[in-house]
């Protein structure tokens, strides 16, 4: 897999640096632990940690990172793109990293950032759930903690069947760590079929959530409505939501609003009370069935929109 | 930076402070462009430049590009306002990726450490941020060789730490 070569199979070949003794002096490892953190925070965890892990001088700075961000894409095999079963050991990495390097991190240095994006496997779900919701109540200062939920396979390769497989792994998932979503600030949510309170019990628990992407997420046919209310909302985004109508009834911070294709024939939102909505991204594949919208009366309750800019495509 | 930019003008030019680098090399600036460094800032505040500052830890040619990132980022400052901003941006943005470019082990942390010290912290983001870009994306060996970091570990430990940080390695 990609950055996870040995560290010493080479310890006799010395590399070309090292038989020119000019080079060897070794200026990243003596730099003060505060400027070594400094560089460290700034790549993806994973590469931080494995930097660390090179050398005596460093090996204790991978305790005392301030950021978390891990992705399954640091572990994507060396040939540049991953099959199917190539998810499996990358997800159990990130998992095993999560859970390895939240517990043992220093818990008297603040944590400000934590995201980790991850497949949809319940097992290794609940490995990083646990360790998430152990970090939050252990560490302190979190301003940041973010989830990104991806599919296991392509969207294109999704049967109605796979995506309710899909909602279901989320429930349940959901239900065993209800704790970390519980003090999650972030949420990327995509290829789903969900039941009918599915999505309001998940917006009603993530109490503290600022941002949320909803990228095809389906409810049962039976489901034309979703109400959302949620007082800290800052950023709402819904990709083909397959609804007639969402009502934002009370969102009292929200100030982005991205909302893209729908399938039914009138207006899909209804405004409430979003008295800071201002800025607002409709996109639509019109079809012929489909009324115009018309924009002043369809905004007539959002105050900040006063002068909508339409950008059409065909 | 802005409000003793100002300052300086109002001064005809401003007055001018004598930096000295580590080997006894001189440097003239004028106080707005010394004050991007917080250290000197402070410095010029309790009024302890008279007789030159003498900067122990920075070699003359580090304080060389130190002198010149900070003598363009004044300019910056100074121009606040001015309708010429927009075009001393571009160049300024020109300006601090070549340098940063150019800059390669062992320059670049010397730089770092100067930064530091000197309390400059946009030149300090951005020497770190160059020392990060260089280190995403390598294998642990390929981050050896850019280093030159050294292997302390016994062997006996070294299993040990790929044992803990098992997801790390690719066995």
């Amino acid at each position: 897999m990609k950055n996870k070569k040995g560290s010493c199979h080479n310890r006799n070949k010395k590399s070309a640096a090292h038989n020119n003794p000019q080079l060897v002096v070794d200026r990243f490892t003596k730099l003060p632990d505060d400027l070594l953190l400094n560089i460290l925070d700034r790549v993806n965890t994973p590469d931080a940690v494995r930097t660390c892990l090179l050398s005596k001088r460093t090996i204790h700075l991978s305790h005392m990172l301030s950021r978390f961000q891990i992705s399954v894409d640091s572990f994507v095999p060396d040939c540049g793109y991953a099959t199917l079963k190539d998810t499996i050991p990358m997800n159990a990495a990130v998992a095993d990293a999560t859970d390895s390097i939240l517990n043992f991190r220093r818990q008297d240095i603040p944590l400000c950032h934590l995201s980790v994006c991850f497949y949809l496997k319940y097992y290794d779900c609940l490995t990083i759930g646990k360790a998430v919701a152990r970090a939050m109540a252990t560490n302190n200062l979190l301003d940041s903690v973010e989830f990104i939920i991806l599919p296991e396979k392509k969207p294109e390769h999704y049967s109605t069947y796979d995506l309710r497989h899909n909602g279901k792994q989320l429930m349940r998932f959901f239900g065993a760590c209800t704790d970390a979503f519980a003090g999650l600030t972030r949420l990327y949510l995509r290829n789903l079929k969900l039941g009918e309170t599915d999505i309001p019990n998940i917006i009603a628990t993530c109490k503290l959530l600022e941002y949320l992407r909803l990228s095809f997420c389906e409810t049962e046919d039976s489901v034309l409505q979703l109400q959302v209310e949620h007082p800290r909302l800052v950023e709402l985004d819904i990709y083909h939501a397959s609804l007639e109508l969402v009502e934002l009834n009370y969102l009292p911070n929200l100030k982005h609003l991205d909302f893209s294709l729908w399938v039914c024939p009138h207006e899909p939102l209804s405004f409430g009370n979003v008295p800071l909505l201002s800025s607002l991204s409709l996109t639509n594949v019109a079809m012929r069935y489909q009324e115009v919208i018309r924009l002043s009366h369809f905004l007539a309750n959002v105050p900040n929109i006063s002068r909508p800019v339409p950008q059409l495509r065909k | 930076m802005a409000a003793a930019a100002a300052e300086a003008t109002i001064d005809g030019g401003g007055k001018m402070i004598i930096l000295i680098s580590a080997d006894g090399k001189r440097f003239e600036v004028t106080e707005a462009v010394a004050s991007q460094s917080q250290l000197i800032s402070n410095m010029i505040e309790d009024d302890c430049t008279e007789n030159g500052v003498r900067l122990p830890n920075v070699d003359g040619d580090i304080l060389t590009m130190v002198v010149d990132y900070c003598n363009m980022h004044a300019g910056d400052a100074a121009a606040d306002g001015d309708t010429t901003k927009a075009s001393s941006t571009e160049e300024l943005k020109k300006f601090d990726a070549e340098l940063v470019q150019a800059l390669e082990n062992p320059v670049l942390f010397k730089l770092i450490l100067a930064a530091n010290f000197l309390n400059i912290k946009s030149l300090l983001d951005m020497t770190c941020q160059r020392v990060a870009d260089m280190m995403s994306g390598k294998t642990p060996e390929q981050m050896r060789e850019t280093f030159s970091i050294e292997n302390d570990f016994t062997p006996e430990e070294e299993a040990a730490i790929r044992q803990e940080n098992a997801w790390a390695f690719d066995d």
